[in-house]
């Protein structure tokens, strides 16, 4: 028994490094995110009580008294002195009404004004600590940053905002346009660079080349090609098409940045195509032969279905890369009315200043994602036959 | 003996450099150069004050706001640190900046030597939370080339929003004959707000009134709007610099597209590098009814976290004198001090930078929460569409109207 227990222990320690690392940058924020979507979070709040401030030079700036000019009685700076007002003109932060009511009845608010009047106060000090020094009860209201819970709020604005709507429907649109068509020209991709002609391992990089450079090269290079005067309309002029700005018309952007993942993630799901074709055994295709399959017929009947693992996982990947689309749309969008959900995310989170919110749309967003991703699941298992 | 002496000598350094009080710098270096002249700067101080404060520059590269939100949730922000005039106010409205006007007392900062639109830019609820490291204003460039070749006198303080457009019209050109036209008199951004408040505050407009409410919806900024719109929807003498293959408006006057650009100092250095044979002048923007331009700024700002304020605001302070003398001449940026920037005033390209900044606003919009960058993004989305001729001036200005205390919040 103890054998296996120190066993067990040892494995564990072993595994210890990538425990810590999922726990540490998965499992523990996604609790975070679950918790942030009910409260109105601030991460510009995090440290408010760990603000530091030196007591003697503020208490100067709020009494309007200078120490060394002057000896005002305690009576006198009693009267002008609040600490509510203090804290809120000090700190610049409002206080709720629990603060509020802590400070009125157990501030002490002599004993700071005699230190104060004694010059004991002119050193750096922390709030949380100058809170623990001169309350007499009630300090763990002034130690860590609390976001208000503020229930169903978040979810109850969420689906009155236009824009998480915008944002919902064009990550679908994304999605539902862009899977089909990268599975369906990876495979073309992939069979072409199965065939055993010249000069293939050129071809097989040239596809796979998109894929493995960098986003925002990319998409700096897409920038130029969609412009007005850019290779894309002059290709168009030839036959005729007058000049569109793609990417800065609202009804083609979209589009545009569509094709240009299709045009990245085909290559890379190509390798995936690849694998597997390279894994269906000949035997299997001389005996179709042998039966008489030849061309389309081997292609529908024999290799598809023997295919369909991959599929099965170039779709599901397919669907959750495109529904979390957010780099090239970060780089090449211009208009709020062509945002994807994860771009929406990230700008209420990082520009608007609403964690709490962004946590919201984004805990909506894996419920819908996990949901077409269940479903996707049930469908593609139910018709395996191998 | 030797041993003694030796480990003596660690013991006495270690305690040296421990007594330093180390300040660390954190700024988003727009360019190599900026990094090399702000270490200069650094590097002088550190001399100086050698054995009592140290600055540390660290450079924060990349998505420079998250970055920064994420150190200052963590506690780890730098000790001074650049907040940009746009969303500054979204930093001192919730209080994590330390208001400076106890420390300018203190240790003296003599400032009636700085513009006073670039000191108000950082004044929140009548405090001073952050000190203007440089500026910029905008000037309208123009090709100096071109203006011969259509026989016209170069643009100049006299001009108005007329003389614009009729330079404009005449400077839009179809080049070899086939029928489409070459080069523009005009490039101007379809999405971008504050290039249009210069237009707005040029009617005779605002954007925000004294209760901070919006002023957009008034007869004057809609002139302004409009003008700004009907440059390229209806007289069809301005483009995007997108139209013409351009990344940018600097790009699109260098490759010489069009014929004037309104933009700011940041261009000269890029036109020298890139465009050297461009012969162009700068003016100061064509007035209306009134003369306004848009100051972009950038402050030093210290952290309430921070644990060495007093040291924090003598480097800070030193950045705003002796070291934004070396910063602004070896970057080639407008300092924000009017002693530094005297011998610069007349100069004939950059003159007109500096006589914006009498005049100029900062590029902010004042909201009760302190918060602008929705709305900014909202409007934008809706310029957007009038230059696309999606939606009217007027439908665009209603939409904002009715919708700018949600976008506010």
């Amino acid at each position: 028994m103890r054998r296996r227990v120190r066993e067990a222990l040892v494995g564990y320690l072993f595994s210890a490094p990538i425990i810590i690392a999922i726990l540490a940058f998965t499992i523990v924020p996604v609790f975070q995110a679950l918790y942030y979507s009910f409260t109105d979070y601030d991460a510009l709040l995090q440290q408010k009580y760990n603000y530091i401030f030196n007591p003697e030079f503020s208490l100067q700036d709020y009494l309007v008294v200078l120490l060394d000019e002057e000896k005002p009685s305690l009576q006198e700076l009693l009267e002008r002195f609040d600490p509510v007002d203090f804290i809120e003109y000090t700190f610049g932060f409002e206080l709720d009404n629990k603060q509020k009511e802590i400070l009125k009845n157990y501030f002490l608010s002599e004993k700071l004004l005699k230190d104060f009047l004694d010059r004991k106060l002119n050193k750096d000090m922390r709030l949380k600590d100058f809170m623990a020094r001169y309350l007499k009860t009630g300090k763990r209201y002034f130690t860590v940053y609390r976001p208000h819970i503020i229930g169903f709020e978040n979810f109850k604005k969420l689906f009155k905002d236009r824009y998480f709507w915008i944002a919902l429907k064009n990550s679908a649109v994304f999605s539902l346009v862009v899977t089909p068509i990268q599975t369906f020209l990876a495979l073309i991709l992939a069979i072409a660079a199965n065939q055993k002609i010249r000069g293939v391992k050129f071809f097989k990089t040239t596809f796979f080349i998109p894929s493995i450079t960098s986003s925002a090269a990319i998409s700096m290079i897409f920038l130029l090609l969609y412009t007005k005067p850019g290779l894309i309309n002059r290709l168009l002029g030839v036959f005729g098409v007058p000049p569109v700005d793609w990417l800065g018309n609202t009804k083609t952007a979209l589009p545009a940045i569509m094709a240009m993942n299709i045009w990245t993630t085909a290559g890379y799901f190509m390798v995936t195509f690849l694998a597997g074709l390279q894994n269906i055994p000949s035997s299997i295709i001389e005996a179709s032969e042998i039966d008489g399959a030849k061309g389309w017929t081997r292609f529908w009947k024999i290799i598809l279905p023997l295919l369909k693992p991959q599929i099965i996982f170039v779709v599901t990947l397919g669907i959750i890369g495109t529904l979390q689309v957010f780099d090239q749309i970060y780089f090449l969008i211009r208009s709020q009315e062509n945002i994807t959900v994860s771009m929406y995310i990230y700008q209420n989170a990082f520009s608007y200043g609403k964690m709490g919110y962004a946590s919201a749309i984004a805990l909506i967003f894996f419920l819908i994602i996990f949901t077409v991703t269940f479903i996707q699941r049930k469908i593609m298992k139910e018709e395996r036959f191998w | 003996m030797r041993k003694f002496l030796v480990s003596f000598l660690i013991v006495v350094l270690v305690v040296l450099s421990f007594s330093e009080v180390v300040v660390r710098l954190g700024g988003w270096p727009s360019s190599p150069t900026e990094e090399k002249a702000l270490q200069e700067a650094v590097d002088k101080f550190n001399e100086m004050h050698k054995g009592e404060i140290k600055i540390v520059y660290e450079p924060i590269p990349g998505d420079y706001r998250v970055k920064l939100t994420a150190m200052l949730s963590a506690g780890t922000a730098p000790d001074i640190f650049y907040l940009d005039v746009n969303w500054a106010e979204e930093f001192f409205s919730k209080g994590i900046i330390q208001p400076l006007d106890l420390y300018i007392k203190k240790h003296g900062l003599d400032l009636e030597d700085f513009y006073p639109s670039l000191l108000n830019a950082f004044k929140y609820k009548g405090r001073i939370y952050g000190i203007a490291k440089d500026f910029s204003t905008l000037a309208l460039f123009y090709n100096k080339k071109m203006f011969d070749e259509v026989g016209l006198k170069y643009p100049d303080a006299t001009w108005t929003w007329d003389d614009l457009l009729e330079a404009a019209k005449k400077l839009t050109r179809d080049l070899d004959g086939d029928g489409k036209i070459d080069v523009w008199g005009l490039a101007l951004y379809p999405d971008a707000f504050n290039r249009v408040i210069p237009f707005i505050f040029q009617a005779g407009g605002k954007i925000v009134n004294e209760d901070l409410s919006t002023a957009l919806g008034e007869p004057e900024a809609v002139e302004g709007i409009k003008f700004y719109f009907d440059l390229h929807n209806k007289y069809k003498v301005a483009v995007s610099p997108q139209d013409v293959g351009a990344g940018w408006l600097g790009d699109a006057f260098g490759k010489e597209k069009v014929a004037m650009v309104m933009s700011g100092p940041w261009m000269l250095g890029f036109l020298r590098d890139n465009f050297p044979n461009v012969d162009y002048g700068v003016a100061e923007l064509p007035k209306y009814k009134e003369r306004a331009t848009m100051i972009y700024t950038v402050c030093y700002a210290i952290p309430k976290t921070c644990k060495h304020k007093d040291e924090a605001f003598i480097a800070l302070k030193y950045l705003v004198s002796e070291g934004m003398k070396i910063f602004t001449e070896r970057l080639g940026v407008l300092p924000s001090r009017k002693s530094l920037a005297e011998k610069e005033l007349n100069d004939p390209i950059k003159g007109a930078f500096y006589k914006g900044v009498a005049y100029g606003i900062p590029w902010k919009v004042p909201t009760p929460s302190g918060i602008s960058s929705k709305l900014i993004d909202e409007i934008n989305t809706r310029f957007l569409k009038i230059w696309n001729g999606e939606m009217s001036v007027e439908d665009a200005v209603k939409e904002i109207v009715q919708h700018y205390d949600e976008w506010v919040k």
